[in-house]
């Protein structure tokens, strides 16, 4: 098992910065819009009543709002 | 994942998380943002590589994420007397590859969904939602590896390993499965 050591497996924890960065970049990456822009949009309720899997990467991006809230 | 700091109940939260991904090879980091510092009530989120995903050779990228807060222990559970541990929120893992998603492992119950219980899509139909057991974060890295991913070690040692580190989540979540929460109700569609 002291192979797993060649493995980079840790805990990081983000600054504020970077936190927001990651954020960004999943949105961008996961729906095409700025960090930024989802939360507003998701402020003004525009997914409200929507079914989260039918809008390309509301999941992926919903799940790391903790990054940034 | 008890115990009596925000901290502690955090640290013994995500050890284990860290621990399982060490038998992928590749860097695998669980970042998180604390916001100041843990504490009881503040929702998180931890993500794998900053949101980057973890390559997997020629398999493909796997993602992973889940939503999480810490809570008071319930002491008629196995919380070894501890005042505070982490409950999930949520969880999103799946596995990319160019021209799509080999697989999207999802748990959101309180999103903007009308789906609440753990489900699973798989190509070509990714809007079926296929119900399931609630998934730890090694059965998603037992996915991977039947999916061809490069490990730290054998496949047998990744097993033995990966159920180590599913126990402590095992033995202090309060729910496996959606039966054992009919709060959830039925996916919608």
């Amino acid at each position: 098992m002291d192979q797993r050591a060649a493995c980079e497996s840790e805990i990081v924890e983000l600054s504020q910065q970077e936190a927001e960065d990651a954020f960004d970049a999943v949105a961008r990456r996961e729906m095409g819009i700025s960090g930024a822009e989802f939360l507003r949009r998701w402020d003004a309720g525009a997914y409200a009543g929507r079914k989260m899997d039918d809008i390309k990467g509301l999941v992926a991006t919903w799940m790391v709002i903790g990054l940034v809230r | 994942m008890p115990g009596d700091t925000p901290q502690e109940a955090v640290t013994a939260f995500l050890s284990p998380l860290k621990e399982a991904v060490s038998v992928l090879d590749g860097r695998g980091a669980i970042t998180v943002n604390r916001h100041g510092g843990w504490a009881k009530g503040q929702t998180y989120s931890w993500v794998l590589n900053a949101g980057q995903g973890m390559k997997l050779g020629n398999v493909g990228t796997f993602h992973a994420s889940m939503l999480f807060k810490v809570i008071d222990t319930d002491p008629t559970t196995n919380d070894f007397g501890k005042h505070l541990r982490v409950t999930t929120l949520g969880y999103n893992y799946k596995l990319e590859q160019t021209g799509g998603d080999v697989w999207r492992m999802h748990w959101h119950p309180d999103g903007v969904s009308h789906v609440r219980v753990p489900h699973l899509h798989v190509p070509p139909e990714y809007q079926v939602h296929r119900p399931c057991e609630r998934m730890t974060f090694e059965n998603a890295i037992r996915w991977c590896i039947e999916d061809g991913a490069p490990l730290t070690c054998t496949r047998s040692e990744a097993e033995g390993h990966l159920l180590l580190t599913e126990t402590p989540h095992k033995l202090h979540r309060s729910w496996s499965s959606p039966l054992d929460r009919p709060e959830l109700g039925r996916p919608q569609g």
